[in-house]
């Protein structure tokens, strides 16, 4: 028994005992007399059944229904497209587990030589409520799927005739497009990507005037399109998507039938900006030919002026309207007797550029003139060069007064010129170095010969290190140089060196100036100022010695007195004797301290400087001498309310009013009783000390220059040495004070001193 | 009354006038001399040997100006040598000197106390005495 006969028992015995077999038959009757193929699978999907049909059907290829039945369904279908055989299998499975009521699809004969196609439904048979199998039933439906076909086929040769049609337009790089009667965009092609930055999608519907520059509005209201008649070549301007303007020129016509504006607009925003190029281009040749320095004329060949620049009405006095189309020989009839006529005649006949140097025939000019011919007549450079021609004048009269100074220095003036190698000199060389020099050294090899030659080797480093620094133009060197006697100068020798753009040294002027005499002083005066130094410390180092050893025998004496006082002595001529050798060793102690006093303030300038109260220093000298200032019976009036410190050493200050206050008791008068007055007052950058009395006086007239000399005594009195006033002197101006004295016989006297802040 | 007084210069004129003042003065118990820098420095050696004796100078009057040994050159090494060992020590320059150098050279050294000038005289050892008995 073969396997189909096995199912189909299999399915009558199933079926048996629930389907009267007369209606089962009958069935299969019917069943095998539709015009579909028709088969049963069980739930496994293997076809357990197929209908007469569809065994007549497959026998036209050669196969039985054995062959067929016991396969499983769809895989018996053999659909070709996996994705399709998937989709289908997934689809019966659906079926088979109750998860889809129906379901249907398309396949192609796989036996077939011609294309023949089924649909395919598949149901399933419920018993029971649970799904025993399925029916599947497949359907020819060959003719309508031809059917199909053709029409796709036609749809699609019409649409790629469409889309060449778009692609020819899309192809163009002019904006093609057409609006409705409204102004509305209803087709564009895809130039307008380029030329608007729009897609053609984003302008569809839009109205045209949007997308029109607001400026060109008016320009597009007064257009009219005549029907029957091409617009063409209607400017406007586009806001592009990006808000740039695009320049288009429009060719338009309005068509009757589709009631519709069509128009081509191409971009010449490239031809524009040449334009405005060109434009702008013409406006800067003319700006630079105003801007010009020179004055700038043309002629055309009758002598006409075509052009005439901003500086050729300057230096002419001709504004350009009046000079534009007039003949330049009746505008400048002078003209016409100087250089002008001839060199422009010539310029023009020879055609070749002219160039010269005349006055102006109109104004106090100096002029230079380039004339250079063309087609169209003379162009001509005329610069006003009045100022170079004076400067050229000042040169020359520099010139000279250079020639003339060369001839009476004394310095040798010297030029050299580096290329040759050749030395040229002025008239002081042969003054200097003598005569039979000058001739001799023309190069500078020889001049190098000249240089003593201790000196050679760093004259030769200096010279050639300022050489050779591009940036180096001037040179100084002192050295000795052998004159033509043979004896040796000392020179400075001067340079300036005069370079070409590359910084090499060309040219080299210089002067050569003798101080031999001069250094010769200069060594004097060192060697003098040396040996009166050393003779000046010698003799202050001497002066401190000397005073030593004067001092200590004379200390030695004052010991001596002072160990005797309380010794009494009983022979008065003794005593008497004592006596005189104390005051003598006294008056010797007290010069000699005098003279160290001197010693100090001459040797050391520098004190210390403090500020100081006058007021305190002076009661301090006051209680030192208290004594003999109470015998004099001294008043004194002291004022310092106006300055009472000064900035000033105080050993100087203690000595100063010492020596004002001994000398006030000392020269008082004997008739009155002393009265000595001290103020202070500020003056702003010093403080000045009066000190006053009304003592004996001084005869200024007679006595003034010599006042606070050293030694120089002017009064018979007690203790006086003529050291006092010398010191004081001496000490105020070591410290950049100065000291005054006014003064009148038996009046008074009065002494000013003033301190520097 | 202090004890002892070394008193150093190369005069010996002005050592006796000094002998003279100290005794009318009553100001020293002990005087003693040195002609020069030298001289000093031994007298120091010896006392420095001496074990147990604490009587040493607490005055010293110093000349600058002596031949041998300056006053200077005293005081650079008894500074170093003995100071320590004496440090109850004051130097007083006695000197003729009038190089106003010396002045500031002498103030350098931590036991000089003061610059004076020649004579000593009774007046100013008298002076003195209340003085040197501050600490």
């Amino acid at each position: 028994m073969n396997k189909l006969e096995k199912n189909i028992d299999t399915y009558q015995q199933a079926s048996e005992g629930d389907t009267p077999h007369i209606a089962s038959s009958f069935n299969v009757l019917v069943l095998d007399n539709l015009p579909a193929a028709i088969g049963v699978i069980d739930r496994q999907g293997n076809l357990i059944y197929a209908n007469a049909t569809w065994e007549r059907y497959i026998s036209e290829f050669d196969t039985t229904k054995q062959e067929l039945v016991n396969n499983v369904y769809p895989d018996l279908c053999q659909i070709a497209d996996e994705v399709e055989a998937g989709r289908v299998q997934a689809g019966v499975d659906e079926v088979l587990r109750a998860e889809l009521s129906e379901f249907s699809f398309e396949l192609l004969c796989p036996f077939s030589d011609q294309e023949r196609w089924f649909k395919a439904l598949v149901s399933p048979i419920v018993q029971d409520c649970s799904i025993v199998a399925a029916t599947v039933m497949h359907i020819d439906i060959t003719d309508r799927k031809r059917a199909e076909l053709q029409t796709q086929l036609a749809l699609q040769e019409k649409q790629t005739v469409i889309d060449e049609k778009q692609k020819i337009l899309d192809m163009s790089l002019d904006l093609i497009c057409s609006f409705d009667e409204e102004g509305r965009f209803v087709q564009v092609n895809s130039a307008c990507r380029d030329i608007l930055g729009y897609e053609p999608e984003e302008l569809v519907g839009v109205p045209y005037l949007n997308m029109v520059y607001e400026a060109d509005h008016g320009k597009m209201r007064e257009a009219r399109i005549v029907v029957g008649e091409d617009m063409r070549n209607f400017e406007n301007r586009y806001v592009r998507k990006d808000g740039t303007l695009v320049h288009l020129l429009w060719t338009a016509r309005w068509d009757e039938e589709d009631r519709r504006y069509f128009c081509i607009g191409r971009d010449i925003s490239v031809n524009k900006r040449a334009e405005e190029q060109k434009d702008t281009y013409n406006k800067k040749i003319s700006t630079i030919l105003n801007s010009i320095t020179d004055g700038f004329y043309t002629v055309n060949k009758d002598w006409i002026v075509t052009y005439w620049n901003k500086k050729a009405e300057q230096i002419t006095g001709l504004s350009r309207k009046d000079a534009l189309d007039k003949c330049i020989w009746e505008l400048f009839p002078g003209a016409t007797q100087m250089k002008y006529y001839t060199e422009y005649h010539r310029a023009v006949s020879e055609q070749v550029p002219v160039h010269f140097v005349e006055r102006s025939s109109v104004k106090n000019l100096w002029l230079d003139v380039s004339a250079y011919p063309s087609e169209e007549g003379l162009s001509v450079y005329s610069k006003d060069i009045t100022a170079r021609k004076l400067a050229d004048e000042q040169v020359r009269i520099a010139n000279e007064r250079y020639e003339i100074v060369t001839r009476v220095t004394q310095d040798a003036i010297w030029d050299y010129d580096v290329a040759t190698n050749k030395a040229t000199w002025g008239g002081g060389f042969g003054l200097l170095f003598g005569y039979d020099m000058a001739k001799e050294v023309t190069n500078m090899e020889a001049w190098i010969s000249k240089i003593h030659p201790d000196d050679l080797p760093w004259f030769m480093d200096g010279y050639a290190q300022s050489f050779q620094q591009p940036d180096v133009n001037q040179f100084e060197a002192t050295y000795r140089a052998q004159k033509s006697d043979g004896t040796y100068a000392t020179v400075l020798g001067r340079g300036f060196i005069v370079r070409d753009q590359d910084g090499n040294p060309t040219r080299i002027v210089g002067a050569i100036q003798d101080i031999t005499r001069h250094i010769e002083r200069e060594q004097e005066r060192e060697k003098l100022i040396k040996e009166l130094s050393q003779a000046n410390a010698e003799l202050k180092q001497f002066t401190y010695i000397t005073s030593h050893n004067f001092r200590a025998p004379l200390s030695n004496l004052l010991g001596l007195l002072d160990l005797m006082k309380a010794i009494p002595i009983e022979d008065p001529m003794l005593a008497e004797i004592i006596e005189g050798f104390r005051k003598s060793t006294t008056a010797l102690h007290e010069t000699v301290n005098d003279l160290i006093q001197v010693l100090i303030t001459k040797g050391n300038p520098s004190q210390s400087k403090e500020q100081l109260s006058i007021r305190e220093v002076f009661d301090k000298v006051y209680h030192q001498i208290r004594i003999s200032v109470e015998e004099a019976g001294t008043e004194i009036q002291y004022d310092d309310q106006l300055a009472p410190m000064v900035y000033f050493d105080r050993s100087y200050l203690e000595s100063i009013l010492l020596n004002l206050l001994t000398n006030s008791v000392k020269y008082r008068s004997y008739q009155r009783a002393l009265r000595i007055n001290i103020t202070t007052r500020d003056t702003g950058d010093s403080v000045q000390l009066l000190f006053s009395d009304n003592g004996i006086g001084m005869d200024l007239d007679r006595y003034r220059d010599r006042l606070f000399g050293l030694y120089q005594r002017f009064h018979d009195r007690p203790d006086s040495k003529g050291l006092g006033l010398y010191l004081v002197k001496s000490q105020i101006e070591a410290l950049g004070g100065s000291i005054d004295v006014e003064s009148q016989v038996d009046q008074g006297t009065t002494f000013t001193i003033t301190f520097t802040k | 009354m202090i004890d002892q007084v070394l008193y150093i210069d190369d005069d010996p004129t002005a050592q006796l006038i000094f002998r003279l003042a100290n005794s009318k003065a009553s100001f020293a118990k002990e005087v003693r001399t040195a002609s020069n820098g030298q001289m000093a420095l031994d007298y120091y050696h010896q006392l420095a040997v001496e074990q147990g004796t604490d009587v040493y100078p607490h005055l010293v009057f110093l000349d600058l100006d002596m031949p041998v040994m300056g006053g200077y050159e005293f005081l650079d090494q008894f500074v170093e040598q003995y100071y320590e060992r004496f440090p109850h020590t004051r130097v007083m320059i006695i000197s003729s000197s009038v190089n106003p150098s010396d002045r500031q050279k002498a103030r350098q050294y931590p036991c000089v106390v003061d610059f004076i000038s020649k004579p000593i005289t009774v007046e100013f050892l008298t002076a003195m005495i209340p003085v040197l008995d501050k600490p």
